[in-house]
């Protein structure tokens, strides 16, 4: 019993870690009503997500979204999101 | 000459026995009985004639608590080395236990101030989280953000208006944020005591709503090796947690050594979706070396607690629909944003007993590490809280009736943020210093009484020199208890403050996990609150009840205001203050037992509050009225190694009595219930089993943070605890 309700414990301990280093990012643009507009800007990892993440992305050329066209430009680190949107 | 060195460097060489004897009023022995030597933290169970040996010395004038369930406790002043006889008589009601209080080491009944003591295995039931286990109290609530985020609420207050203290050690958590929970789980946790209200004088500045004191387990009698294990599983988040505890003790030296780890995925609400990222997990690791000495005891406790919590109904929408914020499948992996919150708690203790006197002298240091992150690699916020704490307590016995208690409490916190998006909260550093006298007087006649008196002096100073200041308060407690026949009854009365947080003062940006951008005013006064508590207890062989009316009035309330104006796309928030506010409400526990069912037991408990600006409206955030009800039947005979079977039910009232922005909740009832088998052959185990929610009743908490987006909390849910004593 004492055997088994260790391997048990050690077992749950360690099943459950996950590396994944990368993620889907977009830029978040907000439009003149103050809605977010998302232009998706592809997968980044390891260090292209950090930095990314900390010193922004460059959209070279506008993008049209919906009924609205993000502009082309330096867009800084806070305005890139790359978290799960899609549950 | 070197007999004296000796005895001075190896003092525990020189050890002395003492014997002693658990018996029922008719002069059987009670085996397994627990003798508790206060002093030193120790445990000692009686064998199976209801003898016991205390092989260590221990200081005279210590307190020895004996108790066993089903009888009354007792606690005992030892005084020499004779042998003890102590007998216990059978309990009927346990209406408020007889408990020996780690803050005071006064009996539960000889307190002239609101103290409730209990052991954490009587509140934890169905429950599977320590702040879940503490609002089984009356007039305790929690606040919580999710299934991982929870804050305790003692009558209506929360965050910085309620101090939560780790054996004597006062945690320091950026506890301004609504999202900031406990920080720590029941990890080797043996009991926790409620002071509500402010007349805890004696822990000093902020503690206006009530003081939470959490004391670890007891280490085990000398010679003694004991292990357990326990393993929890919850069904709605796929809860698991596992702990492990050893316990060893020599003549000389005490250890208790504990680890855990537990996670939990996204929970599952009532319509069978998931709550996006509302997964946590959490690692935990304690010990604590105990030494003591025939007028020494030393006790050194370290615990690191590491706690990833995912931040649910995240949304960049301005009104995002319940399925934006759900999601079809259950994930545990970390996700964005999470909160990262780390923190370390040191805490050495030395007990010096002098004949009549005794000086306690407590160092503690707490570290503290909080990160938000809403995208993977960068910070919104990360900032380190190092607080170093000291405190002296000398405690005289001037008569038999009068004693006399002096201390101080001084802390200095450096509050340092690394590099991140965000600065929310300053660099800043605060001093507190605080002095306090307390006389307390015990009759004869079963009267007793109490006088305290507090100064304090609080300098918050930024790293920057762009600001600093200096404030002073006095506060005052007193409190009178008079027993008679069945009766007893208790009053206190106490003035307290609170000064602001730094970061209630001086926080200028977004604060990400909740949404809201917080400006603070530097112009922010001290809170003044006073408070009326009484309290009448009247038990009987079979019933028992307490009704605890109070009344408290706070001047220069700080509150965190909405204004009609957002920055940088996030709602606006001020820190303001309302002129005075008045809290009063009404706690009422009864115990019934059944004469015809002995085994059976029933509780329930009333909690009753509301909340007024000067002005006559509502304050916000002010608990429902609430109505508990807790049916136990203990098997005294094991049939199929049945231990127990209970009910329990909770009926939390609308409530419409709200401020201005904001809105009400329905009335809700939830009922849980479990059954509990224990095994002794070889192995000891015991398992729990069980359903809470069981009508799966889909509810909104009032104090949820997550109310505005109109998630329900937790439906049906299956939990099973298993306890291995190896």
């Amino acid at each position: 019993m004492k055997k088994l309700s260790l391997i048990l414990f050690a077992g749950v301990l360690f099943s459950c870690s996950d590396s994944d280093d990368c993620h889907e990012c977009h830029i978040a643009w907000q439009n003149a009503q103050n809605q977010e507009v998302e232009v998706e800007i592809g997968e980044f990892c390891d260090s292209a997500l950090s930095d990314v993440e900390a010193n922004g992305y460059t959209l070279a050329s506008d993008q049209i979204v919906g009924n609205d066209t993000v502009p082309a430009g330096d867009y800084p680190g806070t305005d890139i999101h790359c978290e799960e949107h899609d549950h | 000459m070197s007999k004296t060195i000796f005895s001075l460097l190896f003092p525990l060489y020189l050890m002395s026995q003492t014997d002693g004897l658990v018996t029922d009023s008719n002069l059987r022995p009670i085996p397994n009985a627990d003798v508790l030597i206060v002093s030193t933290s120790t445990l000692v169970k009686t064998a199976d004639d209801g003898t016991f040996i205390i092989e260590h010395d221990i200081p005279s004038n210590t307190i020895l608590y004996i108790s066993k369930e089903g009888y009354k406790s007792k606690t005992i002043t030892y005084s020499s080395q004779e042998k003890l006889t102590i007998m216990l008589s059978k309990l009927h009601v346990n209406i408020n236990e007889v408990e020996v209080s780690s803050i005071n080491y006064k009996l539960s009944s000889n307190q002239t101030i609101n103290i409730q003591s209990k052991k954490l295995s009587q509140l934890n039931g169905s429950s599977y989280n320590l702040v879940e286990s503490l609002s089984n109290l009356s007039g305790v609530e929690q606040r919580s953000t999710g299934n991982g985020i929870r804050k305790v609420v003692v009558r209506g207050l929360s965050g910085m208006r309620v101090v939560t203290l780790l054996n004597g050690t006062r945690i320091e958590n950026q506890q301004w944020g609504s999202d900031h929970g406990i920080g720590f789980t029941d990890l080797g946790i043996g009991k926790v005591e409620m002071v509500k209200g402010p007349s805890s004088i004696i822990f000093g500045a902020d503690a206006l709503g009530g003081a939470i004191y959490f004391s670890d387990e007891a280490f085990v009698a000398p010679q003694q090796l004991k292990t357990h294990l326990i393993t929890q599983f919850e069904s709605a988040s796929m809860l698991f947690n596992n702990q492990i505890g050893l316990k060893w003790s020599t003549n000389t030296l005490k250890t208790n050594t504990y680890i855990e780890y537990g996670s939990a995925a996204d929970y599952i609400l009532p319509d069978a979706t998931y709550l996006f990222n509302s997964r946590y997990s959490n690692f935990g690791l304690k010990t604590a070396i105990g030494y003591s000495a025939k007028n020494w005891v030393l006790n050194a406790k370290y615990q690191y607690s590491q706690n990833m919590m995912g931040i649910p109904a995240h949304s960049h929408d301005a009104e995002p629909t319940l399925n934006q914020l759900t999601s079809n499948s259950q994930k545990r992996n970390p996700t964005r944003p999470t909160q990262f919150n780390t923190l370390h708690v040191l805490n050495v203790d030395n007990h010096f007993y002098f004949g009549k006197s005794n000086l306690k002298v407590m160092l503690g240091n707490s570290i503290n590490r909080l990160e938000e992150f809403e995208a993977w690699t960068v910070p919104e916020i990360d900032v380190y809280l190092n607080t170093t704490q000291l405190n002296l307590i000398y405690s005289r016995a001037i008569t038999q009736s009068l004693s006399w208690k002096v201390g101080t409490q001084s802390s200095y916190q450096v509050n340092d943020n690394q590099q991140a998006r965000t600065q929310l909260v300053p660099n800043a550093n605060t001093t507190d210093v605080g002095l306090y006298s307390l006389l307390e007087y015990v009759s004869p006649n079963q009267l007793s009484s109490q006088l305290a008196l507090r100064g304090d002096n609080r300098r918050i100073a930024l790293k920057d020199d762009t600001f600093s200041k200096d404030y002073n308060a006095l506060s005052l407690s007193l409190g009178v208890a008079k027993q008679w026949e069945n009766h007893h009854l208790r009053m206190s009365f106490s003035t307290a403050f609170r000064t602001p947080h730094f970061y209630e003062l001086l926080a200028d940006g977004v604060h990400h996990a909740t949404r809201r951008y917080e400006v603070g005013d530097p112009q922010l006064k001290t809170e003044k609150g006073n408070q009326l508590d009484l309290i009448y207890e009247w038990t009987s062989n079979h019933l028992g009840f307490n009704i605890n009316p109070f009344y408290q009035q706070i001047s220069d309330f700080i509150t965190l205001t909405p204004k009609d104006s957002a920055i940088k796309n996030v709602p606006l928030y001020h820190y303001e203050q309302l002129e005075q506010v008045t809290l009063k409400g009404i706690e009422l526990n009864l115990h019934y037992h059944p004469h015809f069912v002995h085994q059976l037991h029933i509780d329930h408990s009333i909690s009753i509050i509301e909340g007024k600006t000067q002005q006559g409206d509502f304050l916000a955030l002010m608990p429902p009225n609430k109505f508990q009800s807790n049916l136990k039947y203990i098997f005294d005979k094991p049939h199929l190694n049945l231990d127990n079977i209970f009910v329990e039910h909770a009926f939390y009232m609308a409530q419409d009595k709200v401020a201005v922005n904001e809105s009400p909740s329905d009335p809700y009832g939830l009922l849980h219930a479990g059954i509990t088998f224990s095994f002794s052959r070889k192995t000891k185990f015991n398992i729990t089993g069980g359903v809470k929610n069981i009508m799966n009743k889909s509810y909104v908490p009032h104090l949820s943070s997550l109310k505005s987006y109109d998630i329900p909390h937790l439906g049906r849910s299956y939990f099973v605890k298993l306890i291995t004593n190896l």
